[in-house]
């Protein structure tokens, strides 16, 4: 596939390099490799020069490293979408890639506030929607609180 | 535990929003030296004593007239021209993604509602491409017509209410009244159809949930007839004026490197010179069949902006009288099991939203209920894109590049 | 009698023009504006309205006056005094009628920009006592509009005394009455005067002082009550005194055109309070209309375009006058 020799081609090792049926092509990565990835795919000739999304996902507490960030990147001149995946361990560093495509400077903030991750190289490293009470949301340990609990309370 | 309000002392010259920021123990304090920061993205000082005397705070705070919506902006004043500014975001935070995760598929729909409150009926449509992309669900051609008669009245109502504040802020306060008026049709008509003014809940995953009316087809109908007349009117009293083309030429200006590194889509990419509208080149529902054009600018100043959604009134009326004159016959609702479940994986729906691409990535791990949804708000990446436009102008310029970007907090803090 | 008691009871009777003048202002704004903006405005109390303008008084004068403890108390408490009391004083030069004025003073319109220059003193004052960074910025820009704008006015106010050959106002009306009005030989400084009167009374689109959008309500941020009833009136009247020297200097005073001005008698002051309404009533159509400019443009426009406009006009019609007081060998 283009997008795998593209990134042989650039000396990223991937863990590896699929096209799922719903969402597209998608590359996985180890956190290490991250920044050589995106640097390759939007300076490669495919020109990956917009990066949608930047969210993460919590895989569950038994997965060794549960929490997925994925970054959404799209080449306007080909209509292409890939996704690039990478695993992170809860309070892990997450090291930003803001020097390479400038919007992820809120959303990268988002993330490490909602999972609970140590965000390094970002020029603003502050929380961005909560409180300092609420501590990381989006983790699966962290319960709603149901029907009975909330009318209980007065 | 109500986390609504933020803890941060809201008198714009103390000293506790600087030293230390919430060092909770996983957001680290000190960016490292030798990273290379984008131009113009530089924090406001540690130590307030190291900044010039001269400058002093501004706090256009979140209770402010002209923020739409709950917006803090601190902005380094000298004078009147801006040295720095920083947005402080997070006081509509309702936990929509976490909330998603304990309600079942064909319940999300009034959350989606909630996040883009202005345009409700686009996100409550990306989540349905989303599940019926995952679920293979056949959706009939009524439900997707029907969507987008909905999605394109809502498109033109939300555009009223950004131009309506934008002559407002800059001080024209006769044409907010104007557009007023026509927002008000355009909701009685979706009140016939979905029958909601504005948290629809009607774009359901497989269809939608009524039928068109013969009430709102007629209330449509009318308003068509002489909506081409009521835009020349706005396009009279709001921009042919010199006094708002001066307030807006030339100011906020959106490169298009910088629209494309900061990950712009919608209008805010249009007018800075990018060629790309989801519904042409990545037509779902009915608009493959539909013809509309598509306007670009490339100076990427307010103007422009103003100019392009302009033109996204005038082609959403001409799309409207053909999706009324072609509506087809059917169901308008696919045959789904009462409690959906939807297989193991994931997706992504999109739409052309009222303010850029609104993309729904639904992870599901074969249940009833979605595992996480993630809606990546279009309006987060315009909202850092101004914290780098607004130093070098003024306040009135700051106001009036804020109010051009079209926020909707509800999507920006979800 | 008794000068004192003339005294008073003129101070008392224009302290009654003034308020009448205030009520039927807000209420011909509110009327105005409505209509302008596609609504109606009041429409409950009274006929047709008129009598919405009675609660809003008892509103200011029982509301609780607050202040945040960081003001600077006299200069605060002194604010609303200095914007309202020359807009009061004002009102003795102005000729209602060849009989009723208060006092023809010879310099009337140097007097009267003489008080009406005190005013964003004034704002001024109230902007830095209030403590509040919004009132400071509406404050300066207040002050940087009037006195940039002072210039043009005074300059284009400079022509009709020129062609008249009197600084006092009962004699430049007088003199329009044998001559044609002065707007027509004088349009440029028509336009010119009526532009200044729009940033001298804060109006859109020269409003940046009080920017409802921007500063969240400019100088008078920190007052209610009766102070900011104060303010407040005192820009309705400031409305009134502007558009009354613009209707002696350009349109005739109290005179109409083919009528021997003696013999008016009480139609005079109708006549005349007739045609500065009207002249209120353009200003709020242009206040209804326009966007807002920013400061600086605002800045730009009064220094490089109204005032040489001003200072080449009036030197033209200087050689203009007296080119002809030579040949007719007197004044016009």
């Amino acid at each position: 596939m283009h997008v795998n020799s593209l990134l042989e081609a650039a000396g990223v090792e991937t863990l590896s390099v699929e096209e799922e049926s719903k969402i597209g092509i998608v590359v996985r990565v180890v956190p290490e490799q991250v920044h050589a990835t995106l640097l390759a795919l939007r300076d490669g000739d495919l020109s990956f020069e917009m990066l949608l999304d930047t969210f993460g996902a919590d895989l569950g507490a038994e997965t060794e490293l549960p929490i997925e960030v994925t970054y959404h990147l799209r080449s306007l001149g080909n209509g292409i979408d890939i996704r690039v995946k990478t695993c992170l361990p809860y309070d892990g560093e997450y090291h930003s890639v803001i020097d390479i495509f400038q919007s992820v400077y809120l959303p990268e903030r988002e993330l490490c506030e909602m999972f609970g991750l140590y965000l390094e190289d970002h020029p603003n490293p502050k929380r961005l929607l909560t409180n300092p009470e609420l501590t990381t949301p989006l983790r699966k340990s962290v319960q709603l609180r149901s029907k009975e609990e909330i009318w209980s309370r007065y | 535990m109500e986390p609504v309000l933020k803890d941060f002392d809201l008198d714009g010259m103390s000293v506790d929003q600087f030293v230390g920021y919430d060092n909770q123990g996983w957001l680290s304090k000190e960016p490292p030296a030798g990273i290379p920061v984008p131009r113009n993205l530089r924090r406001i000082a540690d130590d307030p004593h190291k900044m010039s005397t001269e400058h002093f705070l501004l706090n256009v705070g979140p209770s402010h007239p002209s923020t739409h919506g709950a917006l803090r902006e601190i902005l380094e004043l000298n004078g009147e021209s801006v040295m720095s500014s920083e947005a402080h975001v997070g006081y509509l935070h309702r936990g929509i993604e976490k909330l998603c995760e304990s309600r079942q598929y064909t319940h999300l729909a009034p959350l989606m509602d909630r996040a883009d409150y202005a345009g409700g009926i686009l996100p409550e449509t990306a989540l349905a491409h989303a599940v019926e992309n995952l679920a293979e669900i056949e959706v009939p051609e009524r439900a997707h017509w029907l969507r987008a008669i909905a999605a394109e009245v809502n498109r033109i109502a939300s555009h009223f209410l950004w131009l309506g504040p934008l002559g407002l802020d800059s001080g024209a306060m006769g044409p907010f009244l104007y557009m007023v008026r026509d927002r008000e049709i355009l909701q009685e008509i979706l009140e016939s159809l979905t029958g909601q003014r504005i948290m629809f809940n009607y774009v359901r995953p497989g269809g939608v949930f009524g039928d068109m009316t013969p009430d709102a087809e007629a209330k449509l109908r009318k308003w068509l007839a002489e909506a081409d007349r009521r835009m020349d009117e706005h396009w009279d009293i709001l921009a042919a004026s010199e006094l708002f083309q001066q307030r807006v030429k030339g100011i906020g200006v959106v490169s298009k490197e910088m629209a494309l590194s900061m990950g712009a889509t919608g209008f805010v990419a249009r007018a800075s010179g990018i060629d790309w509208d989801l519904r042409r080149d990545r037509p779902y529902g009915p608009y493959s069949k539909l013809d509309f054009d598509v306007k670009i600018a490339q100076d990427g100043d307010i103007w422009s902006r103003v100019v392009v959604r302009y033109d996204e009134f005038r082609q959403s009326i001409r799309m409207l009288r053909q999706l009324l004159d072609g509506l087809p016959e059917g169901p308008f609702m696919a045959k789904l099991p009462r409690v959906l479940r939807v297989p193991k994986g994931e997706s992504y729906g999109y739409v052309e939203g009222c303010r850029g691409e609104i993309g729904i990535h639904i992870y599901s791990d074969g249940g009833t209920k979605p595992y996480r949804v993630r809606y990546r708000p279009p309006i987060l990446y315009h909202l850092a894109m101004a914290d780098t436009l607004l130093p070098g102008g003024m306040i009135a310029d700051a106001i009036v590049t804020l109010a051009s970007f079209d926020f909707c907090f509800g999507e920006v803090d979800r | 009698m008794n000068p004192w008691a003339t005294g008073i009871i003129h101070t008392l009777l224009l302290i009654v023009i003034m308020l009448l003048n205030g009520s039927m202002i807000i209420y011909m704004l509110r009327k105005v504006l409505g209509h302008l903006h596609l609504r109606l405005g009041p429409t409950e109390l009274g006929p047709g309205g008129i009598l919405q303008l009675v609660p809003d008084i008892v509103k200011l004068l029982v509301k609780e006056d607050r202040h945040p403890g960081t003001t600077d108390r006299w200069l605060y408490i002194i604010a609303p005094v200095i914007v309202f009391v020359p807009a009061l004083m004002a009102y003795i030069a102005i000729p209602f009628s060849d009989k009723l004025i208060g006092f023809d003073v010879n310099l009337g319109v140097l007097m009267l920009f003489g008080f009406l220059t005190v005013i964003p003193l004034g704002i001024f004052a109230a902007g830095w006592g209030s403590h509040n960074k919004y009132a400071l910025i509406g404050a300066m820009r207040a002050v940087g509009g009037a006195i940039s704008y002072e210039i043009p006015l005074l300059l284009s106010a400079l022509i009709p005394i020129m062609l008249a050959g009197s600084f006092s106002l009962k004699a430049i009306t007088m003199a329009q009455t044998t001559s044609i009005w002065y707007w027509l030989p004088a349009f440029p400084a028509m336009v010119i005067f009526f532009i200044c009167s729009i940033m001298e009374t804060n109006q859109s689109p020269f409003d940046m002082s009080e920017a409802e959008s921007e500063l969240v309500s400019g100088f008078n941020t920190e007052y209610s009550a009766m102070r900011f009833g104060f303010m407040y009136l005192a820009e309705f009247s400031n409305n009134f005194i502007m558009a009354a020297i613009m209707v002696c200097l350009f349109f005739g005073g109290w005179s109409l055109p083919f009528i021997d001005p003696n013999s008016m008698g009480v139609f005079a002051p109708i006549v005349f309070i007739i045609k500065t309404y009207l002249v209120i009533f353009a200003f709020m159509f242009v206040r209804g209309t326009f966007s807002r400019y920013r400061v600086d443009q605002m800045l730009a426009f009064g220094w490089k375009k109204l005032m040489p406009i001003a200072l080449v006009y009036s030197v033209v019609v200087a050689f203009f006058v007296k080119l002809i007081s030579m040949k007719t060998g007197g004044g016009l």
